[in-house]
Order: C-alpha cells, then structure tokens, then sequence
C-alpha cells in the first residue's frame, strides 16, 4: 500500500465529514462529522510524516487530538445548556436570528 | 534536523503571553474573593494590559526569537500586537461595570485574556504548528465569551451557531496545514517557499493547501464566502464582547495572512490572487447591499465590518509594494472607528437595555451632543469621508491597488463605497434630524466613563487624519522578514 490509498481514505473520510455536516440537523452528530473531518486530517499528518520520514506531522498530531478534545469538552457544555433552553437538539428549529 | 539548544527557547519571547495567562489564572480565583467588587476588577485588568506596552522598546529593532525560530518578533509583529492592546483595552474599557457578581467577572477577563494570549501568540508565530495552536487557544475562550451572558434563547443560538461554524473553519483549515506540510516536508516558515518544492504535483498540492488556510482565516475575518456567522454572532453576544469579536480575531488572522504572502511569496500566483480577488469583491458588494437594509445597529455594524475587511484584502493582494502599510494603516483606523461604533451600541443598549435599533438614536445629538458628535465621526470615518482617518486608510489602499495593476477590485471598491454613504448617513440623519419620541429619556448628562472613552476614541480619528501621512511612512516595515 502506497501513500495514495492512506491520502484518498482521509479525503473520504473528510468528504463524509464535511457533507454530513452541511445535511444533518443534531448538533451531537454535527459535532461527530467535525471530529470526523480532524481525525481524517489526523491520518493524511500521519501519512505524510511516514512518506516524508518526517516527525512534524506526528507531533501535529497529537496537538490535534488534545485540541480537539478541548474543543469537544465546550461543545458538550453548549449541547447541554441548549438542550436545557430549547428542549431539542434540532439546529434548524433555531431561527430566532433573523438572516 | 537541528538539534535544539536550551539557549534556543529564550522565555523572554513569550513574556506578554506569560504575563496575560498568570494574570487570567489569578482572575479566575477572584470569585473566591469575600467582598462584591467585580465592577472595578476592569481597573486591574485594564492596567495589567496597558503594563504590556512595556516590551515595545526591548522589542523593537531586536527580532527577538524563541523556540528555534517558531516564534519571532519583528517590528511588523509589534505594530499588530500595539492593534491587539488597543482592541483589547477599548473592550474591556466597554465592559466597565457591566459584571454584577464576582464569578462572572472573574471567568470574563480571564477568557478575554486566554484570547489576548493567542493572538499575541499568532502575530508572531513563524511555525504552522504554533499558528495552529494560538487559532485554537483564540477560537474556544471566543466561542464561551460569545455565549458568556446567556440572558436568552438567542444568545445560545448564537454561541451554538458560532461554535459548530467554528470548528468547521478549523477543520478545514487543519486540512490545509496537512496539504500544505505534505507538499513542502516542513511546518516552519522560513523552509516553505514554493520555489523548493520541485515536482509539479505537489506544487498544486501546496496551493490547494494555502487556499483551504486562506478558507479558514477568511472564517476568523469574516470574508465573504464565510460570514454568516458575523451577524448572529455580534447580536448575541453582549455589545461588549461582539466589539471586540469585530475587532480583534480580524487583526490576528491578518497578520497570518499578511506572514504567509510576505514569507512564502505567494501572491504572485495567478490562481491564489484569483480567490484573494473573489473575496474580497463578493465581501464589498454583499457586505454593503446587506447592510443597506438592516434596521438593528448592531447588524449593520456587522454588515458594514464584512464590507471594510473587503477593502482590507485589497491590501492583501499589493503585499509586495505598498500594501503592507496601507492595510497595516487601516486596521489602525478601523480598531477605532469599529470599536467606537460597537461602544455606541454598549451605550445605548445600557441606557434603554436590550438590543439597538437605528431608530432608537433618534434625538441623541439634543440628548447627549458629544456621544452624537463621537457617533458621527465613526460613521464618517466608515464610509471614508475627508477629515477622518478612515478616508486616508481608504485612499491609501485604493492608491496601492491601481498601482499594482488591480484597477477592476478598486472600481469595485469605490462603487462599494458609495453605496455605503447611504447607510453611514441614515444613522447621523436619526442622530441630528429625527425627533425623539415622547417618554424616553437619555441618562444623566455629567461626567461618564464610556462617553469620554468613545468621544478619545472620535479624536484619535481625527487626529489619523491629520497626520496620516507621517504616520504611514511609520508604518512601512522596515524589513522583509
């Protein structure tokens, strides 16, 4: 297996990332195609750093996991403080900004 | 690879970003403090900041570096980190004696702090990583900040729109860093000219990576394509918070912006100065057509930030020649004359409580003549009218876009511009010759801390204006890198 198959998995798994964040409505699975979309960025680091005997893109990759997990500990409080208001999870039940 | 010294990490580059997050950890205990003193904890916090001004002078003219080159301080660093302290300071200035319980108060300056910290630490990053990391460290205190005040279901709606919008940006953004690394084999500045990398493929390996991070920044600037979040955000957020959400992350993500063409040479690709000129176009003609039909200040003022950062990139695109000063001279104008406008809408939201609308500054000028006169040298300023500094930052970057051969952005530009007058004039129109309604009335008219803050800010505008031109050859960085 060459580095074009690990690339083209990571850009699949980026591509589902991105489209299910742009069809689906819950915030939780909102929030899991993000966590998607940085593990797929996690596996072409990974690669490139393999391919290029470099150590860079590991380092970068344990930065990505840590940040993301802070990012996911806010997301979680803002799940929960929206659910305790609006009852649901339903981003397109959300409109009360006008556009 | 070079094997790091201890002499290498020099702590001394990172001082003002020590000094913020020490002070931000003390804030955070203030909560446990037994006496209600969290309106005048702005006075500390405000001095703690001003106290930051003084590594300017051991700063200048030394490149101070840390951590084997992966932070450095040039003078263009120190003239985007004066913009920081001043954004920063006008915000917690507006914030003054907003906080009512120590708690909150506490968690406040110390998120705005973690978020001055970042991105002192992105303006003078000079590694992907680091830049990275800073973007991080700015965009989750933002995202709590945004959603700080949660009074309402609007509030939340704002904050949870912000965030997931957020961490898009960030992924894609992330991606690129990846394209960007796997194409070059290296994360530090200095070693990613496209001109090493010699195969074809991974050249457009390399672009398509610049473009996904000019994606993300262009999220933090709110640039066209990606500013829908900017509206709902600002009318959330407190008036406060939004002024510095307006300001501030746009000063930062230029400055990476500005690092990335100046080092990596890059606008003198054809296809990476197309997506700059789509940009920048679309946020003037979409920002502007917005605005005109907004009704609340704060939209507007959102609309109108979208349209000004349009005139930014235009900067952006002549880095090479005289850009540089001249969009370095526009974000100096615009901290003050933005910042002024969204603290008229602190103001005012704190005289009547809940959001502004245009019409609610009817009979200001009669109320309150000085914060009217300081409201209308904003505005003038916004839509780039003669004494103002806001004419010359326009004038400047127009003059270095025609030089450079972009003559069709600037027609562009100037269209934009005076479609902007129309809205830039409707709030003085409210302000000097609407009458105000029977029952509201304007507060007490003695000495203030907000007003005379706004009407410094007014000044400091006009004072732009006149000595625009000695202050733009200051401005001309005096090195390359």
């Amino acid at each position: 297996m060459g580095i074009y198959h690990f690339l083209g998995l990571a850009f699949i798994l980026f591509a589902i990332g991105a489209v299910g964040f742009f069809v689906r409505n819950n915030i939780i699975v909102l929030l899991l195609s993000v966590e998607l979309m940085l593990n797929a960025v996690n596996l072409v680091f990974v690669s490139f750093s393999r391919y290029l005997h470099g150590l860079e893109g590991q380092i970068f990759v344990f930065l990505i996991m840590a940040v993301a997990a802070a990012e996911v500990a806010v997301g979680l409080a803002i799940v929960v403080s929206i659910f305790r208001m609006f009852k649901t999870l339903d981003i397109s039940k959300m409109n009360l900004l006008k556009r | 690879m070079n094997e790091m010294q201890l002499i290498d990490i020099n702590i001394v580059s990172v001082g003002p970003e020590i000094i913020l997050l020490a002070a931000g950890i003390l804030f955070l205990f203030f909560k446990l403090f037994p006496a209600k003193l969290s309106r005048y904890l702005s006075v500390p916090a405000m001095i703690i900041l001003f106290c930051l001004f003084i590594f300017l002078p051991f700063f200048r003219d030394n490149n101070v570096a840390g951590f084997a080159g992966a932070i450095k301080w040039d003078n263009t660093s120190l003239l985007f980190y004066i913009l920081l302290l001043f954004a920063a300071l006008l915000a917690i200035m507006f914030s003054h004696g907003k906080l009512k319980d120590n708690e909150r108060a506490g968690e406040f300056y110390f998120l705005l702090y973690v978020a001055q910290a970042g991105m002192i630490l992105m303006v003078t990053a000079r590694d992907l990583l680091i830049v990275f990391l800073s973007m991080e460290i700015l965009s989750v205190s933002l995202y709590v900040l945004v959603g700080m005040f949660r009074a309402g279901k609007a509030q939340m709606e704002a904050m949870v729109k912000y965030f997931l919008l957020g961490s898009f940006s960030s992924a894609v953004f992330l991606m690129g860093l990846a394209l960007i690394y796997g194409a070059s084999g290296a994360t530090h500045f200095d070693s990613l000219y496209p001109a090493t990398i010699s195969s074809l493929h991974m050249l457009a390996l390399f672009y398509i990576g610049v473009v996904m991070v000019l994606a993300g920044l262009g999220f933090k600037i709110a640039a066209v394509p990606f500013h829908m979040w900017a509206p709902d955000a600002y009318e959330g957020a407190d008036e406060s918070v939004a002024a510095f959400l307006a300001a501030a992350p746009k000063i930062a993500a230029f400055a990476v912006i500005y690092r990335l063409g100046m080092i990596m040479n890059l606008y003198t690709v054809e296809t990476l100065t197309a997506v700059i000129v789509v940009m920048s176009a679309g946020s003037m003609v979409l920002g502007n057509l917005a605005a005109l039909k907004q009704t609340m200040l704060i939209r507007m003022l959102a609309y109108s930030g979208i349209a000004q950062v349009g005139y930014m990139l235009i900067g952006i695109l002549v880095l090479p020649q005289s850009g540089a000063a001249a969009l370095l001279f526009y974000l100096f104008v615009y901290v003050f004359m933005n910042m002024g406008a969204f603290g008229i809408a602190v103001f005012l939201s704190r005289e009547k409580g809940g959001n502004v609308a245009i019409d609610d500054l009817a009979g200001l000028a009669k109320g309150r003549p000085l914060v009217a006169f300081a409201m209308a040298v904003f505005m003038i300023s916004l839509a780039g009218i003669p004494p103002t500094g806001g004419f010359f930052a326009k004038f400047y970057i127009f003059k270095s876009g025609i030089e450079a051969g972009y003559l069709g952005v600037v027609i562009i530009a100037v269209i934009a511009t005076v479609v902007s007058l129309y809205y830039y004039f409707r709030v003085i129109m409210a302000m000097y010759m609407q009458e105000k309604e029977e029952g509201a009335r304007w507060g007490s008219a003695g000495f203030d801390f907000l007003p005379a803050v706004l009407f410094l800010c007014a000044f400091a505008l006009l004072a732009c204006g006149l000595i625009a031109p000695h202050l733009l050859s200051s401005l001309m960085p005096g090195e390359a890198h």
